[in-house]
């Protein structure tokens, strides 16, 4: 805690810290000083100049938000003179500003019409100008309006920490304008869309688009909850009118959101989205009552458990659903069917090596976005943090501002290794040479914690396996020189706080053990990892039971099945279930029926042309869910599902927080807990809970989150480096790598939805090669090109892009081509799916080879 | 008239290639010179281009030496006569001399000229005399002898010690006391930091620092070495207008030179300093010269001035300890490093100690850089080193400063130039500029030529600057179209006072100043302008119509015999009339009218 000082404001003393502003310290002792330019979240400026006070024995006026305090100021914040000068400079304001408040949507929440009110200015001594600018209406969701701007720079300062550093001022006197380079449209300037501008214009000259006219400010209702795209799980504010939500903001004016979080809740209004259940009928799906619907699918699951048994059935559900959902679900199957058959999209998202890190690194394991902010060094492997996980790449960026050093080891050149301090571009599939590189040269460069490596277990070994290490494989495998490596490992080591950042989905277990290696070597165990999730609630899903080898509490089922033997009352199987890679190679035989919620397997696995395919040789397939999905089109009942922004319950976000989810709207269908519990009833397993917090309530119960790990023992794993992923031979002879794009998410389902498709080329549909490759393969931009793998081709066009090395091509996961090419080789220990990487070859479509 | 010997072995010509003496042909002279050589197989006589004289208006100027005979606007077709007559036959020209346009006289010698002799050049010592692309030739005139003192014989401290009992105070616009300014950066912690060299000079008249860049630029990175070592830099910028070209490449020339002699890089003269001079060129927006601005514009930024405080001392360049300097503040240094803070101290008044260079351009006779003590007065410096006003018209007014500074009327000419006496009068001392003006110049344009000025070149960060300082000149156009009013007159000057005390940077506080000055000592003509339509300098000429009313005109043809432009023509005893084609609007026919026939139509 800084010192406490004493000032006078307006003749009355008030203690606050040293070292805030003058507008704070007034904030503090109650007084609010006028203000357009200065915002909490931005660096002021001191440009707009209405937050003038006086000091005394300071020369003129100055402007509060600039001058910090110091002990005994004497501070005046309205005298006749300070008033004079304000409302001289909102009448300056006023007088280049149109004045067409009566059909400004911004109208009640505008600070420049509250300052000028307060200020009681009722017309200004100049005459009232229009600078004539046009609206820009040419992007889906910021509507920009220069006219109404003044010029407060707030935009511009939170662009360059938030969003992409593409707009500034331009020109200079009267025509100052703020302006994208050349002044092109957003959409054509890398412009993120992430709305921070937008969130902090006090006037609005930035507005949403679809908000125009449909509803004033003071109309607005606001409700709390969590964005439902990444794992970020931003708390996110909707504002609705009549029932219809009119934007979405964070919780306070800087608070960052991406475009997914801002703008992207649209598909929740879609016309597409599912709204009676739907029963198959001569291979028809057709519409039907809930009731119809419960009985039949009640009636096949029963048949095939009569039949067959109990663990005939299986059940998938995605990783974005409530923790309720999730745990009703897995309760439903447990405890309902019988069956400890259940797994989720968690595991195709990294998620079974991510309770073994956390096992390993205890609560260190998963640090909070503050404590990336605060850190002195980072190091990012394979994480595209800007756009995968955008609010992890404003901590990152946030960080860099605040000095701090950054090693990235990324194939591809990102909008966050721009700037890196080093970015280790090493070869696709060679992470775990860097970090075994890295390693060795923390050991030999003497830049690791000795007394803390000392102490944990393993650490002879660890010296040993690394000085068997040759940095001339390493610098072979990854094609990283060892001096860059070094040089990497100086500049982490010798951070003090630091923070390892990865891409949960993106890297194989192997080198999540090298991080946990690393991060015990450094030894900041206690805030050093942060692994990040790409669904929003991957760690609730998994805590709440819903994959096959635990129960509720990450238990294992021989363990804790009798205790919730006791809690749900039924008798349970003790043994896990099947994964889904054993559910899917199974379909057709060992498993005949599947529930599935909010979830698309046959997108989202890979190989999908054989996944569709196993799913259709199911007895029975009931698909919960939004949208007609590619395995909701293979079902033979589909229930309506919600979206998360129409439920209520909670998640656990990728910093290990839980978070409440809470509906903005009347829910276009009936809740999905609502509907698990039905079909249960149906399968005479009653639950009885009248609303989710009767579910939340059990859940606490039976189940701690977040799980405490405090550990006083730590050891090391000793991996020995492997290239991971498809490995590329004549044939197939280019790495194909898959992501995430900044306006596609995951499975695309939602994005396809929504407006943001809008700013997504083609939607996603392309391969992106870089100009080398594009000319040896005789390719332009725009092109179609068949991509071949060992399990099928498709065919997409070519995008010609700089940012990965030659050999290597990018498809956006939105899409979900890549489920053709993809490998369903899966990792052993996690029966996981190994799928971001695929060995491909390529030809010009058309082109005879 | 003195008659000079000349030895021609001794001989080397001077040839001015600063910026205005090249404009004016003196790459010609040279060429011509060159050629007359050749033709006449001289090689023993050395042609020497130096940088600016401060005396542009009589470019080109060829000097010859060693005795200073002094040649003004020469063109190539003199160049023979002088190379005959002159240099092979040992006598002067006479015809080609400078001629004193108060006495008549031809004066041969370039010290005898009134110009240079009322003038005490510190700052502008070697320019014209050496040749500025050479460094032997500074150094062989003593260059570089004060950073061999400074290294050799003081401490950091004892150097700054030395610039504060100078007395010697910022010339970039402030004033403000460079001792003191480098003791923060001294004490200012951290490993890194640096001085730059401001070399900006956005205000339209002022050319002082271009020309001891491209006359003396050495001396400007003695003063720069002197500066780091004094605060612990080892990096420097200069920023420098990309309009002056010729000073960019003087500089870099002087930069590479300094390399090669060891007076910059590691160990500099076998000390522990080390230096480095990197260059940045601006791109010509009048607000980089602004410190922060400039800073800003270093680091790749947009160009916009930031809040102070911090200031540079203390958070400048990328974030580092900053000493920032203009040119002529630098130039000074090594003067004062080697002749003695006393010496300098003894110069100027109480509180304004030195010299300081003006750029004296309008409407007088002989215009130019002149560098006076301070404390000389306005008088001395027009009437006297400038010989007055032009086709010896009245003097009307001074706008002394720049944009930046404030206009004074006659009653000021006694004022000592120096800091504090200027400020007193709400005028500045400021980069220098010094525009004379004579009765035919209007006050009301000229505010609105300087606020055209300022306006345009406003950053457009702050309110008041951007915004009011394009109000004040809407309400200026429409008092040089006389569609003002007095209400308008009274709202001016409350607009012209919120901008100086609400702006963010020194832009937009002191844009006001020449309106403030004008409307103080020059009321009357804003009010001609707005009450009466009358621009009595006829310059504001859309404002209005004389026109004459038939019916009450007798013919006496007394407006016609005043009239100073012949507008008004008619037969004795007829109706006369006015051509608008012809008539400045001042107003003259009007007072004289016995009848008062005549009238304005606004
Ligand atoms: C709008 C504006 C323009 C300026 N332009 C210049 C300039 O061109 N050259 C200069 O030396 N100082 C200029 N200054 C002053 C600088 O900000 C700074 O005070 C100066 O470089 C400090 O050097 P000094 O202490 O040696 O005078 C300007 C200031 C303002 C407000
Ligand atoms: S939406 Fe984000 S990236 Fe785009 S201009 Fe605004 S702040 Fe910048
Ligand atoms: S657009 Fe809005 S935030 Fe940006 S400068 Fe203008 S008023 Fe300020
Ligand atoms: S006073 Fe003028 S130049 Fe200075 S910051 Fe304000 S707008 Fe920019
Ligand atoms: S709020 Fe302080 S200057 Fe704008």
């Amino acid at each position: 805690m800084s010192e406490q000082i004493t000032v006078m404001i307006n003749g009355k003393e008030a203690k606050v810290p040293e070292g805030i502003l003058i507008i704070q310290a007034a904030k503090m002792a109650g007084i609010d000083i006028p203000h357009l330019c200065y915002c909490e979240c931005l660096p002021s400026t001191g440009s707009c100049r209405v937050c003038l006070v006086e000091i005394e024995g300071a020369k003129g006026l100055v402007a509060s938000c600039a001058r910090k305090v110091k002990d005994g100021m004497v501070i005046d914040t309205d005298t006749e003179k300070v008033r004079e000068a304000r409302r001289f400079v909102l009448e300056l304001i006023l007088s280049n500003h149109p004045g067409d408040c009566m059909s400004c949507d911004k109208n009640g929440a505008c600070e420049l019409q509250k300052y000028a009110y307060e200020l009681g200015i009722e017309k200004t001594a100049f005459s009232m100008k229009d600078p004539g600018y046009e609206i820009d209406r040419s992007n889906p969701f910021i509507e920009r309006n220069y006219n109404l701007c003044i010029l407060c720079g707030r935009c511009v300062g939170i662009c360059k920490t938030q969003g992409a550093d593409v707009i500034d001022f331009v020109k200079r006197g009267m025509v100052t304008k703020v302006a994208t380079p050349m002044d092109k449209p957003l959409q054509e300037s890398g412009c993120d869309f992430c709305g921070s501008c937008l969130a902090v214009c006090p006037v609005g000259a930035l507005l949403e688009v679809d908000r125009r006219f449909r509803g004033r400010e003071w109309e607005m209702e606001e409700t709390k909850t969590v964005c439902s795209y990444c794992g970020c799980g931003c708390d996110l504010v909707f504002g609705t009118v009549d029932g219809q939500i009119m934007r979405a903001t964070g919780e306070s004016l800087g608070d960052f959101l991406c475009a997914k979080g801002r703008f992207g809740w649209d598909f929740v209004e879609s016309s597409k989205r599912i709204t009676k259940p739907l029963i198959k009928k001569n291979g028809v799906l057709t519409e039907s009552t809930y009731e119809e619907a419960f009985e039949f699918a009640a009636e096949r699951l029963l048949d095939i458990r009569k039949a067959h048994g109990a663990n005939r059935i299986g059940g998938f559900i995605g990783a974005g659903n409530t923790n309720e959902v999730a745990y009703l679900f897995q309760k439903f199957l447990r405890a309902g069917i019988g069956t400890n058959n259940i797994d989720s999209s968690a595991r195709l998202l990294g998620f079974p090596a991510l309770v073994d890190l956390y096992e390993a690194l205890g609560d260190g394991a998963v640090v909070s976005m503050e404590n990336i902010e605060e850190a002195d060094a980072l190091l990012l492997v394979n994480a595209d943090v800007t756009v995968a996980y955008p609010r992890v790449g404003v901590a990152v960026k946030r960080a860099l501002s605040n000095g701090a050093k950054l090693v990235v080891v990324d194939a591809g050149r990102t909008k966050i290794s721009e700037k890196a301090d080093i970015h280790i571009q090493s070869m696709a599939g060679s992470n775990e040479f860097v970090l075994s590189g890295l390693l060795k040269e923390l050991l030999d460069g003497k830049v690791y914690d000795e007394e803390f490596a000392k102490k944990c277990g393993k650490f002879e070994d660890l010296k040993k396996s690394l000085g068997k290490l040759k940095m001339e494989t390493v610098e072979r495998e990854s094609g990283i020189s060892k001096d860059v490596l070094k040089e990497a490992a100086k500049l982490y080591g010798e951070g003090k706080k630091t923070v390892i950042i990865f891409g949960a989905e993106t890297v194989s277990p192997q080198t999540m053990e090298l991080i946990a290696d690393i991060s015990l070597l450094t030894g900041k165990t206690k805030a050093s990892v942060l692994p990040c999730l790409l669904s929003s609630n991957l760690w609730g899903t998994v805590y709440m039971g819903a994959l096959a080898e635990f129960y509720p509490g990450v238990r294992k089922a021989d363990e804790a099945g009798s205790d919730f033997e006791k809690a749900w009352g039924v008798k349970l199987s003790k043994e896990a279930g099947l994964s889904i890679k054993e559910m899917l190679d199974g379909m057709g035989s060992s498993i005949l029926g599947m529930y599935i919620i909010g979830a698309d397997p046959v997108a989202q696995l890979p190989n999908s042309s054989s996944v569709a395919k196993s799913f259709s040789s199911l007895d029975f397939l009931v698909v919960q869910d939004t949208f007609l999905t590619e395995t909701a089109k293979l079902a033979d009942v589909v229930l309506p599902g919600v979206t998360l922004a129409e439920s209520n319950g909670t998640i656990v976000n990728m910093e290990y927080r839980t978070k409440e989810v809470r509906t903005a709207i009347e829910p276009l269908v009936q809740a999905d807990w609502e509907t698990v519990v039905a079909l249960s009833k149906k399968v005479n397993y009653t639950m009885d809970y009248s609303s989710e917090k009767e579910i939340a309530k059990e859940i606490k119960s039976l189940v701690s989150i977040p799980k405490k790990i405090e550990k006083n023992t730590y050891k090391f794993t000793l991996v020995e480096p492997k290239i991971s992923g498809e490995e590329p031979d004549k044939k197939y002879p280019y790495t194909l790598i898959v992501g995430e794009t900044t306006f596609g998410f995951y499975d695309g389902v939602r994005t396809k939805n929504s407006k943001l498709s809008e700013l997504e080329p083609n939607m996603g549909d392309y391969v992106v090669f870089n100009s080398d490759d594009a000319a040896s393969l005789g390719l332009e931009d725009g092109c179609k090109v068949t991509v071949k793998s060992r399990r099928g081709k498709v065919i997409t066009s070519a995008k010609i892009l700089d940012f990965l090395p030659k050999g290597m091509f990018f498809m956006p996961s939105c899409h979900n081509k890549q489920g053709v090419l993809s490998s369903d080789g899966i990792d052993l220990k996690l029966k996981s799916p190994q799928d971001r990487l695929i060995a491909v070859s390529v030809s010009k479509e058309g082109v005879a080879k | 008239m003195v008659k000079v010997k000349v030895k021609e072995k001794q001989n080397k010509v001077f040839i001015c290639t600063g910026t205005g003496c090249v404009l004016s042909g003196s790459e010609k002279v040279k060429s011509a010179f060159k050629e007359e050589f050749k033709k006449r197989k001289i090689s023993e006589i050395d042609i020497v281009q130096t940088g600016c004289h401060g005396f542009c208006q009589q470019g080109p100027i060829v000097v010859i030496q060693p005795e200073g005979v002094f040649y003004p606007t020469v063109s190539a077709e003199n160049v023979s006569r002088i190379v005959e007559e002159h240099l092979i036959g040992g006598e002067v020209v006479e015809d080609l001399l400078y001629e004193d346009s108060r006495t008549g006289k031809k004066i041969s010698l370039y010290k005898d000229i009134n110009f240079y002799q009322k003038q005490n050049r510190i700052v502008l010592r070697n320019c014209g005399q050496i040749n500025p692309e050479e460094i032997d030739d500074y150094i062989e005139s003593g260059g570089y002898k004060a950073l061999e003192k400074v290294l050799n014989k003081m401490s950091p401290e004892e150097v700054v010690e030395e610039v504060k009992a100078s007395g010697l105070r910022g010339r970039g616009g402030a004033g403000f006391p460079t001792g003191l300014k480098w003791s923060f950066a001294q004490k200012a912690p951290g490993a890194v930091k640096y001085v730059i060299c401001n070399a900006d000079e956005g205000d339209p008249g002022a050319f002082m620092d271009r020309s001891v860049l491209e006359g003396d630029p050495h001396s400007v990175l003695e003063g720069m070495m002197i500066a780091a070592y004094a605060i612990g830099a080892s990096e420097g910028y200069i920023y420098v207008r990309a309009e002056y070209p010729l000073a960019v490449k003087r500089l870099k020339i002087a930069v590479e030179h300094a390399k090669k002699k060891g007076f910059l890089g590691k160990n500099i003269l076998g000390s522990s300093f080390d230096f480095e001079i990197k260059m940045k060129e601006g791109a010509g927006a009048f607000v980089c010269g602004e410190e922060t601005a400039l800073m800003a514009s270093i680091e790749g930024k947009r160009g916009m001035p930031r809040i102070r405080p911090p200031f540079p001392a203390q958070s400048g360049l990328w974030g580092k300890p900053t000493n920032i300097n203009n040119v002529e503040t630098l130039a000074n240094i090594a003067w004062i490093i080697t002749n003695g803070a006393d010496k300098f101290a003894a110069i100027g008044t109480e509180k304004s100690k030195g010299t300081k260079i003006f750029a004296v351009t309008g409407k007088v006779k002989n215009g130019g850089l002149v560098e006076v003590p301070m404390g000389t007065t306005l008088r001395k410096v027009i009437f006297d080193i400038c010989g007055g006003i032009k086709d010896d018209k009245k003097f009307k007014a001074v706008q002394i400063g720049g944009p930046s500074g404030g206009c004074l009327p006659t009653e000021f000419l006694d004022t000592p130039i120096d800091y504090e006496s200027l400020t007193q009068t709400g005028a500045i001392v400021g980069s220098g500029g010094m525009v004379v003006m004579d009765e035919s110049s209007c006050v009301v344009d000229l505010a609105k030529y300087f606020l055209t000025f300022t306006q345009k070149e406003s950053c457009g960060k702050c309110v008041p600057c951007r915004v009011g300082t394009k109000r004040m000149l809407e309400m200026l156009e429409r008092m040089t179209k006389g569609e003002s009013d007095e209400k308008e007159l009274v709202l001016l000057e409350e607009l012209a006072r919120d901008v100086k005390v609400a702006s963010l940077c020194g832009l937009g506080q002191t844009a006001p100043n020449p309106i403030l000055t004008m409307l103080e000592y020059f009321q009357e003509e804003f009010e001609e302008h707005v009450k009466e339509g009358r621009c009595r300098a006829g310059v504001c000429s859309e404002l209005i119509a004389y026109v004459i009313k038939e019916n009450v005109c007798r013919g006496c043809g007394v407006c016609k015999k005043h009239c100073p432009m012949g507008a008004i023509t008619g037969e004795k005893k007829q109706p006369h009339e006015i051509d608008v084609t012809k008539c400045v609007k001042c107003g003259i026919c009007m007072q004289h009218c016995p009848f008062d026939a005549i009238y304005i139509a606004k």
